[in-house]
């Protein structure tokens, strides 16, 4: 019983911050698009500088479309908390009841609902473009499926770490993009090894992506709220 | 008068600092001279690496420190969030320009070390992308203690960032291992090179003694200027409230 | 002369050994020039400001006892 009551206490809160922020996200419009857009106009980019060999693109493929995911995600993720903290909502929603590391994973998952989960709609079409063969379709969607919570469970606390500081974008993307490495290395890896090999292969970094997925769900949410309680000391 | 009794502390670590600062400086010195005079004139030729092998006694120290002081500045980051000590966040914002210096000097002479021996002066190796990857985290610590112009709101951000790199570093070594096996057939061959002799290890070790003491000197003279800085800005504030 | 000459040669490996304990020099000893100066700039602005500070202090404090009116003026202005 009040097991029940301490979850409706956490979980009803934590779902209106989830509406509200897809609310305004719609409402604002075009959030999601536009970082759909600079997704495939980025990746869009490579054929013209190293030329249209099948053979190529094949191998770079997977390679562009997790760099400019990874890139799409961080030029995101920097507006996280940025209009919460300068129109002093984030305050409010601070002083609710609602613990900060719950508030946190709420905004994520908003966050990860307006673009991780575009770019993932959008990603087969990416991967016709670049010729990718079909069987690495599946392994890839799921790759971006573990890989780019990660990537806005991570980009939060760059976002929470440079609100308020000068020099913000510059200074997000030399905090987070060294910590995105390993996402990249494997979500490459399972593409890589879905193309070349078995689905076997592809097992391992799967589950490694899965592993860090788990990880930064636990880690992050911490380190986002004590960055974000600093800020608003 | 809190702003006093918060330097109280400080006070003593000056006063400490003091005390040990000269001895830290001849022992770095004496260090320096014993262990570059070995590793320059009386050390052999490697039967591998010829001369060349000469770089080792400052790449492999520099690599040494360029972990070690990370790992000082987690802990000092650490110490700084959970028990509030005023000197930890002071000691973590010294030691982190000390820790970007080596890690610099860590892939410049590796660089200058892998032309000879591996024909280029680099290659997506996985330990020279680890120390990249650590030269940049570095670097974004040192970014983002100076993007506030509240100093104290730099270094609790910095202390975050300290922590989460530390938890990512091994994550990102074990993955560029896995990377890099899986993207180079026939990876870099590194000599590791026979059982070290004993006439290159006394070198090796007297040069990473060195560089440990210079980092306790410098480190010292470094702290000392933060608490001089935080002296100066509580003092400007005292000043302007009349 | 030729063996200081063949020494600094180092069999050819010349180019880069030197430029690596170049770069040892610059760095450690930039490090150190640069902290060194920090440490006399902080303390000079501190010699400066710190007199500044306390002889106000203390005009107050005398000026709070009743016997120090004129101090506290001369300090304030």
């Amino acid at each position: 019983m009040t097991n029940q009551t301490t979850r409706n206490g956490t979980f009803a809160p934590m779902l209106a911050l989830l509406g509200r922020d897809l609310r305004l996200s719609l409402a604002s419009g075009g959030d999601s698009a536009m970082v759909v857009v600079f997704f495939v106009l980025a990746a869009i980019l490579f054929p013209f500088g190293v030329g249209p060999e099948s053979a190529v693109l094949t191998r770079i493929g997977s390679g562009v479309i997790w760099v400019t995911a990874l890139l799409a995600v961080l030029l995101s993720v920097e507006r996280l908390f940025l209009a919460d903290y300068e129109d002093g909502s984030l305050e409010l929603l601070a002083l609710t009841p609602l613990p900060m590391e719950f508030l946190v994973l709420a905004k994520v998952a908003a966050h990860w609902l307006t673009t991780g989960l575009p770019l993932l709609v959008a990603t087969p079409i990416l991967g016709l473009l670049y010729h990718l063969p079909p069987a690495a379709f599946g392994p890839m969607i799921l790759a971006l499926m573990l890989g780019t919570p990660t990537l806005s469970l991570v980009g939060a606390i760059g976002s929470a770490l440079t609100l308020g500081s000068r020099r913000g974008g510059v200074l997000l993307s030399l905090l987070v993009l060294p910590l995105y490495v390993p996402v990249l290395i494997f979500g490459t890896a399972v593409v890589d090894a879905a193309i070349s090999g078995s689905g076997e292969t592809a097992k391992t970094p799967i589950m490694i992506l899965a592993a860090l997925l788990l990880a930064s769900l636990a880690l992050a949410p911490w380190a986002t709220a004590a960055a974000v309680r600093q800020a608003l000391e | 008068m809190a702003d006093l009794h918060k330097f109280a502390n400080p006070n003593r670590f000056v006063r400490i600092a003091r005390a040990v600062l000269p001895w830290s400086n001849i022992v770095t010195a004496l260090l320096l001279i014993s262990g570059l005079y070995l590793a320059l004139f009386n050390s052999p030729a490697d039967y591998q690496h010829g001369q060349s092998v000469r770089i080792m006694y400052v790449h492999v120290p520099s690599a040494w420190m360029s972990m070690s002081i990370y790992s000082f500045l987690f802990v000092a980051s650490l110490v700084a969030l959970i028990w509030r000590h005023p000197l930890a966040h002071l000691a973590a914002r010294a030691a982190a320009p000390i820790g970007a210096g080596f890690t610099l000097v860590t892939l410049v002479t590796g660089s200058l070390w892998g032309k000879p021996g591996w024909g280029t002066w680099w290659v997506w190796d996985a330990r020279l992308t680890s120390v990249l990857v650590l030269f940049f985290l570095y670097l974004g610590h040192i970014a983002l203690t100076h993007a506030h112009d509240n100093p104290e709101r730099g270094a609790k951000a910095a202390a975050i960032l300290a922590i989460v790199g530390f938890v990512n570093v091994p994550i990102i070594k074990y993955s560029v291992d896995w990377w890099n096996t899986l993207h180079q057939g026939a990876s870099v061959i590194r000599a590791d090179g026979p059982s070290i002799d004993g006439s290159m290890l006394t070198p090796l070790l007297l040069m990473s003694l060195a560089f440990t003491t210079y980092f306790v000197s410098v480190l010292l003279i470094r702290i000392q200027s933060e608490i001089n800085a935080r002296k100066i800005q509580a003092l400007q504030l005292s000043q302007a409230a009349g | 002369m030729e063996a200081l000459i063949t020494y600094l040669e180092m069999d050819g490996y010349a180019v880069y050994i030197w430029p690596s304990y170049g770069i040892v020099a610059l760095v450690l000893i930039g490090l150190a020039v640069w902290s060194v100066a920090g440490l006399r700039a902080t303390k000079r602005q501190l010699d400066l400001l710190q007199p500044a500070v306390e002889a106000r202090r203390r005009a107050r404090h005398a000026a709070s006892t009743g016997d120090g009116e004129k101090i506290a003026e001369e300090s304030s202005q």
